[in-house]
């Protein structure tokens, strides 16, 4: 049955609370080896006024909003994965709720490792696996490290309401990529080189990395 | 034709109309307990068909649910827009029956109408001067070739099939094993299509049905075996063997289930169409008693408006009370009745909404009566308070919300003892006991103090949103080096915080400051930080990190103050107050209860939390076309009484305009901005 758009004016006030802005970090340092470390951080701090009275909520734009519990054990759940996939050690996982940020830090033998990590963290929660084999991937003879986006999510955000599109807007992603060899050449031509030549930052907002507008597949060749 | 003959038939034709309005009221019954009228003046002048017509998503969405073509008009539906419309609801024990009650210009469009909301051909049945048709499940119509009835009936007590489930074994197959000699039940299969009686022992839940079918099977014969006398052991049952099945498995389960369905939806559809029936009969071939005769309906309703909403509260909620009681009593074979209405006064509150779409505002006015001289009595005294002026010196001028409200908290207490005594005495369990439930009822009234209530907090009370204030929000970010190592730096970011002021008027200041000072011990252990500033107590909130820098707690001069403002807070201690503007201290002073929003100032105030795009484009909108929205109330010629605007700006002919441009305009701009980011996305 055809729906009849009365519904505007609700959805305005619904998208009021959730036009966000939050930060998505991703610092990856990987040694000639092939070792290296790893930290994720999501900041949500400049939208913490917002987030903390969401959280009074119980649903928004029809969704659950997760109580702080839901996601602490969610966080474990996700931290106790990671621990538990050969190869990843010293790992640190910090929820700050004063501030709504989460952190997670480890260190990795290879960066397949970290492809299986993710592997293991989709099938758990049953998310998209499809190319998170190739997540990362690191040739120390021809000194080439790959970061590949394994997906695109774009139809998923095609389906999204204007309420929930909203989420995205005003998100940044950014990707440092940090070597202990010089840099000598990036494919991705909006990521940008260090001054010191060994490393490579990646910034985008999220719609543009959802939508496909802006890749953040990057093919880094390193000096030999 | 003479002039004279000629205007005798134009008065006719208008008399005509008039009466089949009027007869269109007669027939809706005086025991509904809603009844909406819609004036014909809607769509002949505020909105008339062919600018209803006019809007895309009238053709885009109301003709597609109507299922018509598009390139019709409205007008060919066969309704006669342009007279006056009913809606009314019936509520029972059994079922609750929402009509429709229109005139028609076209039975001939009115039946090729009702064919595109079917599947099937429509197949009228002809009886006593109208004819019938079933639409869907629950949907009839019935018309002749002046007016028609649509009833939506719904049965409300369809039976629950999982109320007794029976966990029988997979009767359509072979058993696996049978030991002792299957025991007569099992022996002869039915499908049955009436609900199993129910068992006095312990339902056995759907979940159950993974028992072992074998041993469920030999429970009942086994009862008639002499108790003391063991079993043999070969009878035993081994585990290994003994199939598990589960009740959705089993084919003969499920065949007997989808018949006590299909039985079931029989009854409902026989009992909604019997209902449907008896309300069109009535409604063509008998008198009905009018809601016109209710004594409170013309009192309530202005004819003149364009819509109007009445609702009796005492059959509403009495009779799904009723009903709720009914179901428990089922299901907890308690023997529990549903509330004796009969014997209930019907005499509880009724309310009266009129609206007027007028050409620069939307006007609604409230009304609500009881016919109960006691009840009025009650609602008089509640209304019997007028506000102080010490509280609406709290309303500043230009202030974006205020709340002024005045009520006699005292009679409202009284008002609640006759709320309960009514209901306690109809309820089935308690109303048995109706001299118990009389004492219980003047004991309550002695152990509560209303006057101690009214005393506490005598009922005048004013809520202000002073304005939105800009704060500064401190938030964690990133920076980076020319090397981009990172450093976490705190920046700080702009938001809106309320600036507002809650006050209640109390005659018991001494309690109010025991409570007040409450915290002050309790900060400490608590990790807050509240003191006392000498006069008033401050509970500070870190302003890095919350919108609001302080919550301020004040009782002086009979009144109890929560407050942001520090304004506020030298206005009670200095006993001073804001000038009003005549048009709030006329509202304040001469209403029980006043409202008054800006809507433009709040809009302006919000425009920089509301970021860009889509938002901005709904924001203007609205900014250009809503006006501010009042609400005042009191009680006045023995009745409870409000009036409620909603102005409008813009370019609208009138307020129901307003509505129908609106609902266009936005589904434009959201229409626009799809096309837009999806430009964007490819």
């Amino acid at each position: 049955m055809p729906r009849i758009n009365i519904w505007p004016l609700l959805l305005l006030c619904a998208a009021l609370p959730l036009q966000g802005c939050f930060d998505i970090v991703e610092q990856l340092t990987l040694s000639e080896n092939g070792s290296g470390s790893l930290r994720l951080v999501l900041n949500l701090s400049k939208s913490r006024s917002r987030v903390q009275s969401l959280m009074k909520m119980k649903t928004v734009n029809g969704r659950r909003v997760p109580q702080q519990a839901d996601i602490s054990r969610q966080f474990d759940e996700i931290t106790n994965t990671l621990k538990k996939t050969p190869g990843i050690h010293q790992l640190k996982g910090r929820l700050d709720f004063d501030n709504f940020i989460a952190t997670i830090e480890c260190r990795f033998g290879s960066v397949q490792q970290l492809n299986q990590a993710a592997l293991k963290l989709a099938q758990q929660h049953q998310w998209k696996k499809e190319g998170l084999e190739k997540l990362y991937s690191y040739q120390p003879a021809s000194g080439q490290f790959t970061r590949q986006a394994p997906f695109t999510l774009e139809k998923e955000y095609r389906e999204l309401s204007n309420a929930d599109r909203e989420i995205f807007s005003g998100a940044l992603y950014t990707g440092i990529f940090r070597f202990d060899r010089a840099v000598k050449s990036m494919s991705n031509t909006k990521s940008k080189k260090s001054a010191d030549n060994k490393a490579v930052m990646l910034q985008s907002p999220m719609t543009d990395i959802i939508t496909g507008k802006q890749s953040i597949d990057n093919t880094i060749q390193l000096s030999l | 034709m003479s002039l004279h003959h000629f205007l005798l038939a134009v008065c006719c034709t208008a008399v005509s109309a008039t009466t089949h309005a009027q007869s269109l009221l007669s027939k809706v019954p005086a025991d509904a307990a809603l009844v909406i009228r819609y004036s014909g003046e809607n769509f002949a002048t505020n909105v008339p068909v062919k600018k209803l017509d006019s809007y895309p998503f009238i053709r885009n969405n109301l003709y597609q649910l109507l299922h018509i073509d598009t390139l019709v008009s409205l007008d060919e539906t066969g309704i006669n827009l342009q007279q006056d419309a009913f809606q009314y609801i019936l509520t029972g024990d059994t079922g609750t029956c929402f009509v429709t009650l229109l005139m028609l210009r076209d039975t001939a469009q009115f039946k090729s109408l009702l064919q595109q909301q079917m599947q099937a051909e429509l197949r009228p049945v002809y009886r006593n001067g109208y004819a019938s048709a079933t639409i869907s499940s629950g949907s009839y119509v019935a018309w002749n070739h002046q007016w028609a009835v649509i009833t939506m009936s719904s049965y409300l007590l369809r039976k629950k099939y999982y109320d007794y489930p029976v966990v029988s074994a997979d009767t359509a197959a072979e058993p696996v094993l049978i030991t002792v000699a299957p025991p007569a039940a099992a022996e002869k299969v039915e499908i049955v299509t009436e609900k199993p009686a129910p068992r006095k022992t312990t339902p056995v839940k759907p979940g159950a049905g993974r028992k072992k079918t074998g041993v469920s099977a030999q429970k009942k014969p086994a009862k008639k075996m002499p108790a003391k006398k063991p079993a043999p052991k070969k009878e035993t049952i081994p585990d290994e063997i003994v199939e598990d099945h589960l009740s959705y498995e089993d084919s003969l389960y499920n065949a007997r289930r989808d018949a006590w369905f299909a039985e079931q939806q029989r009854h409902a559809d026989a009992v909604q169409q019997k209902m449907a029936d008896s309300i069109s009969e009535l409604a063509f071939n008998s008198t009905v008693k009018s809601i016109i005769n209710e004594i409170s309906y013309p009192k309530l309703i202005d004819p003149a408006a364009h819509v109007t909403v009445w609702l009796n509260y005492d059959n509403l909620l009495s009779q799904y009370a009723g009903l709720l009681f009914k179901g428990m009593g089922k299901s907890m074979y308690n023997g529990w009745q549903p509330r004796n209405t009969g014997q209930n006064t019907h005499d509880g509150f009724r309310t009266g909404l009129s609206i007027f779409f007028e050409k620069n505002r939307m006007r609604m006015e409230q009304k609500m009566y009881s016919p109960n001289p006691q009840l009025s009595q009650l609602g008089k005294e509640m209304y019997s308070s007028r506000q102080s002026g010490a509280l609406a010196g709290y309303i500043n001028p230009g202030c974006v919300a205020y709340l002024s409200s005045s009520l006699n908290t005292e009679a409202l207490a009284n008002y609640w003892y006759h709320l309960m005594r009514q209901y306690l005495s109809s309820n089935p369990f308690t109303g048995e006991y109706a001299d118990i439930v009389d004492v219980y009822m003047d004991l309550m009234e002695i152990i509560i103090d209303e006057k101690s209530i009214g005393e506490l907090l005598p009922g005048n009370a004013v809520m202000v949103l002073h304005s939105l204030q800009p704060r500064m929000i401190s938030y964690t970010d990133y920076e980076y080096d020319d090397n981009f190592k990172a450093t976490e730096v705190i920046k700080t970011r702009q938001e809106m915080a309320p600036d507002f002021s809650i006050v209640l008027e109390t005659k018991k200041e001494a309690f109010m400051q025991k409570l007040a000072r409450l915290p002050l011990k309790y900060a400490d252990k608590g990790k807050f930080s509240y003191k006392d500033q000498g006069g008033y107590y401050e509970l500070s909130l870190d302003s890095t990190r919350n919108p609001m820098k302080a919550l301020y707690f004040m009782v002086k001069n009979g009144r109890a103050v929560i407050t942001t403002s520090l304004e506020t807070v030298n206005h009670t201690l200095n006993n001073t107050g804001y000038p009003l503007d005549e048009i709030t201290r006329q509202s304040v002073f001469g209403n029980n209860f006043s409202l008054r929003i800006n809507t433009k100032k709040i809009i302006e105030q919000l425009r920089p939390e509301l970021g860009d795009g889509l938002n901005q484009k709904i924001t203007r909108y609205f900014e250009e076309n809503m006006g501010d929205l009042s609400m005042e109330g009191s009680y006045r010629d023995g009745l409870i009484q409000g009036t409620t605007y909603m102005n409008i700006n813009g370019k609208h002919t009138n307020s129901l305009e307003f509505f129908f441009n609106m609902i266009e305009d936005l589904n434009t701009i959201l229409e626009k901005d799809k096309t837009e980011r999806a430009q964007k996305v490819d």
